[in-house]
């Protein structure tokens, strides 16, 4: 027979594993149930999440007439052909009366994968597209040709942007020469986006 | 106090014996039987404050997120079924809306430069060289006049042009035997200007 202190030794010792065992069934129900809470509300938050830009942008697109692919790859194209740009820049040369002669000294120089520094205006453009750089020079009696050789690259289809343009105002004797840079964009591949 | 037996044989007393039970007679502690029920209600009690009255609590929240849950997965689905319904596509379009980002790196050189044209004319100078920089947006231009004093004003009016954000000039020098001074006016553009 048990004497009476040991009796209410055993008794404490109950209590203490009672409320610890008390407590080791709380945290592992109410634990796991909490988990499961957590991961519902974060789910719900997610989801919410998309539903909201989800129908944000059927909002914002819904009316918008997108141009086809094949349009908008006409103004920045997904292949790069040099050949095919050096052609098309010698074609609006020739359109606006630079042609092949000794006296133009025509010129044109395709320049691919350009790099910039930070401080350039055209810095932010390289994580978008590949840009080529082509250099122009000719001679010429009238700047008036300069005017029209810009204007047929913004009337381009393919998106042309002057960089830019150098050369002394003719006296209308003398042939100036005149050097002009305009860069060409294209899609990034995927090597060049790497 | 021993308990004692009296185990007759016969009915003349002739074998009987006597059992003497030598062993103490201790009672059970009534103690103990009380420390058990307490400690079957502490058990009770605290399994019902500390484990039932939570997890009910608990599993009533997680009953209400999983309902939100299941409306707001009902919800996504309808939303896609929308977005798809509007054949909507994000790349077609962020491939636009990029496109659309590099127009405005186009500066429009021709208008500009027949804005500085306007304003050196005015005034009576004659431009005779041009350099004008996309990357940089500085366009210089190299302006003769016959009284340095005039230079002056010119720069005031080019600062008024709308795409002008800066302009400044050389010191005018003279040019050769000709009573004409010359400086270089250097223009801030600004691209975004409406």
């Amino acid at each position: 027979m048990l004497n009476r202190k040991l009796s209410d030794y055993l008794f404490y010792g109950v209590i203490v594993l009672i409320i610890a065992v008390v407590f080791l069934i709380r945290s592992v129900t109410l634990g796991s149930l909490n988990d499961r809470i957590q991961q519902l509300e974060n789910s719900n938050i997610s989801i919410q999440n998309r539903n909201d830009i989800i129908e944000l942008q059927v909002e914002q697109y819904k009316d918008v007439q997108i141009n086809h692919l094949y349009e908008l790859y006409g103004k920045v194209p997904n292949f790069f052909s040099q050949a095919d740009l050096t052609y098309y820049t010698i074609a609006q040369l020739e359109l606006v009366g630079i042609t092949e002669e000794v006296d133009y000294q025509r010129s044109v120089y395709v320049k691919d994968n350009v790099t910039f520094p930070d401080s350039s205006a055209f810095a932010d453009l390289t994580d978008d597209f590949k840009i080529v750089e082509v250099q122009v020079y000719f001679n010429t009696l009238d700047d008036a040709v300069v005017k029209d050789f810009i204007d047929l690259l913004y009337a381009s289809e393919q998106v042309f942007i002057v960089d830019s343009v150098e050369y002394t105002t003719p006296d209308g004797f003398n042939y100036i020469g005149v050097t002009l840079n305009f860069f060409a964009f294209y899609t990034l591949d995927e090597e060049d986006a790497s | 106090m021993a308990s004692k037996r009296v185990y007759q044989k016969s009915v003349n007393g002739n074998s009987d014996f006597i059992y003497v039970d030598l062993l103490p007679d201790v009672k059970r502690a009534r103690q103990f039987n009380v420390n058990v029920i307490a400690s079957l209600f502490l058990f009770i009690f605290l399994s019902f404050v500390f484990i039932y009255m939570p997890f009910r609590t608990a599993t009533e929240r997680f009953e209400e997120l999983n309902a939100i849950n299941n409306d707001l997965r009902h919800e996504l689905e309808l939303t896609q079924e929308e977005f798809a319904g509007y054949e909507i596509n994000l790349d077609t379009i962020a491939f636009e809306e990029e496109i659309d980002n590099l127009d405005t790196y186009k500066v429009d050189f021709n208008n500009y430069f027949d804005d500085v044209i306007l304003v050196i004319d005015a005034q009576g100078g004659k431009i005779t060289y041009i350099n004008y920089s996309a990357s940089n947006s500085t366009m210089q231009v190299t302006v003769l006049h016959s009284s340095p004093f005039t230079f002056n004003i010119l720069n005031n009016d080019l600062l008024e042009l709308s795409w002008v954000e800066t302009s400044e000039f050389s010191i005018p020098t003279r040019t050769g035997d000709a009573v004409l001074y010359s400086s270089t006016f250097t223009l801030g553009v600004d691209r975004d200007v409406k």
